[in-house]
């Protein structure tokens, strides 16, 4: 295949994402709806294995769809993922505490590595996560994250594009995830929904 | 509510969505950004926080509180900052009195980036004596820094047996010229 991967998750419900997805030993996600949704009993990470990515590269999910603020379920996006040491970097959001955190994982050991209290993630967001050098950037709905903020991190180096996410409910949704590489700036989530047929 | 900056501990906590989470050892719930000495245990931390949790966490007995960023550290000031630095294996050398905050913090981090890739590949911690020569580390650390110094495209025909670790940690915060974002400070 070649990059950016693009992933609708348009298949039969299933508790995995099947074919071209790598669950990290943290554990995964699963389809519903057409969306997906965090499927782990503790933290969620699963990283896209059709493609090989360079260090530099990101990871977006297009569009939360369903929220679920009865519990502490989070969905988001990795990168520098890698199965070796189950590793990541994830930007997650959650709707009940009205969280949004940067975190890196190692082995299912997560260090904050930025956090935000004061909105978490809405129906309709959009989250992306680039990786450039040590910089770590958050961009929700198009736009820096501010409010959480970018990390400096050199902890890891390479990897791939996926998802980030914690426990596990169906009632939490995301949909339309694309991973690429960066070259001089990256595409924007709106670029890519175009290329997808959504979008104006 | 201002942005403050902090030296203090990492330590795991449950968040508040029930998760164990390495996070800043105060400040619990509050905004926060973190750049780490590698797998020490310790970190810079710019936090968000209003007047009464600063004197709160500013009153711990292991947290550093750091002054404004425009400002400069008094003689006493800087004399408790190397001796903190040293005894923690950061070589404090690296700093002077004449810099600013934001010049020492933008150095610091710059060093902890080497560090945090020594701890990804397999080297959390380098100890705290930095006056011991690399040709007396064992080959496995001796290896792993090599490694740490090419994940960066830096030369490692630099990585020379009769240099100390102090030498080495101070270089590669030099070597490390590329662009770092830590809370105000983004140069």
């Amino acid at each position: 295949m070649a990059l950016p991967a693009i992933e609708d998750f348009n298949r039969d419900d299933n508790v995995a994402l099947g074919t071209n997805w790598t669950t990290l030993n943290t554990g995964g996600f699963g389809v519903s709806s057409n969306n997906v949704y965090p499927n782990c009993s503790g933290d969620c990470g699963s990283i896209w294995n059709a493609d090989s990515f360079a260090d530099d590269h990101y990871a977006q999910l297009g569009s939360i769809v369903a929220v679920n603020s009865a519990g502490d379920y989070a969905i988001g996006v990795c990168v520098r993922g890698a199965v070796s040491g189950a590793r990541y970097y994830g930007y997650i959001g959650l709707a009940r505490s009205a969280e949004r955190y940067l975190i890196r994982n190692s082995g299912g050991s997560p260090t904050a590595l930025q956090h935000y209290t004061g909105s978490g993630i809405s129906i309709g967001d959009s989250m992306e996560l680039r990786a450039v050098g040590s910089l770590i950037t958050p961009i929700l709905n198009g736009s820096t994250d501010s409010s959480l903020g970018t990390a400096t991190d050199a902890t890891y180096s390479n990897g791939s594009a996926g998802l980030a996410g914690y426990s596990a409910s169906n009632l939490l949704r995301g949909d339309n995830w694309v991973g690429g590489n960066i070259t001089s700036g990256g595409a924007t989530v709106q670029q890519l929904l175009m290329m997808m047929g959504m979008g104006s | 509510m201002a942005i403050r900056y902090y030296l203090m501990p990492q330590e795991p906590q449950l968040v508040d969505h029930g998760v164990e989470m390495i996070v800043p050892k105060y400040g619990k719930g509050l905004n926060y950004g973190i750049n780490e000495f590698g797998g020490n245990g310790i970190a810079a931390v710019t936090m968000e926080v209003t007047d009464s949790e600063h004197t709160l966490i500013a009153a711990q007995p292991d947290v550093v509180s750091v002054p404004p960023l425009d400002s400069r550290l008094n003689t006493a000031q800087f004399n408790r900052f190397q001796t903190w630095c040293e005894a923690r294996g950061i070589p404090s050398d690296k700093f002077n009195s004449n810099m600013t905050i934001f010049r020492i913090l933008s150095t610091m981090v710059r060093m902890f980036q080497f560090h945090q890739r020594l701890n990804g590949i397999g080297l959390s911690q380098i100890g705290t004596n930095l006056d011991r020569q690399i040709g007396a580390l064992p080959l496995s650390a001796r290896q792993r820094l090599q490694s740490a110094i090419v994940s960066f495209g830096w030369d490692d025909k630099y990585l020379n047996n009769n240099l100390s670790l102090r030498d080495v940690c101070k270089q590669v915060g030099d070597f490390y010229n590329k662009r770092v974002r830590f809370g105000e400070i983004d140069e």
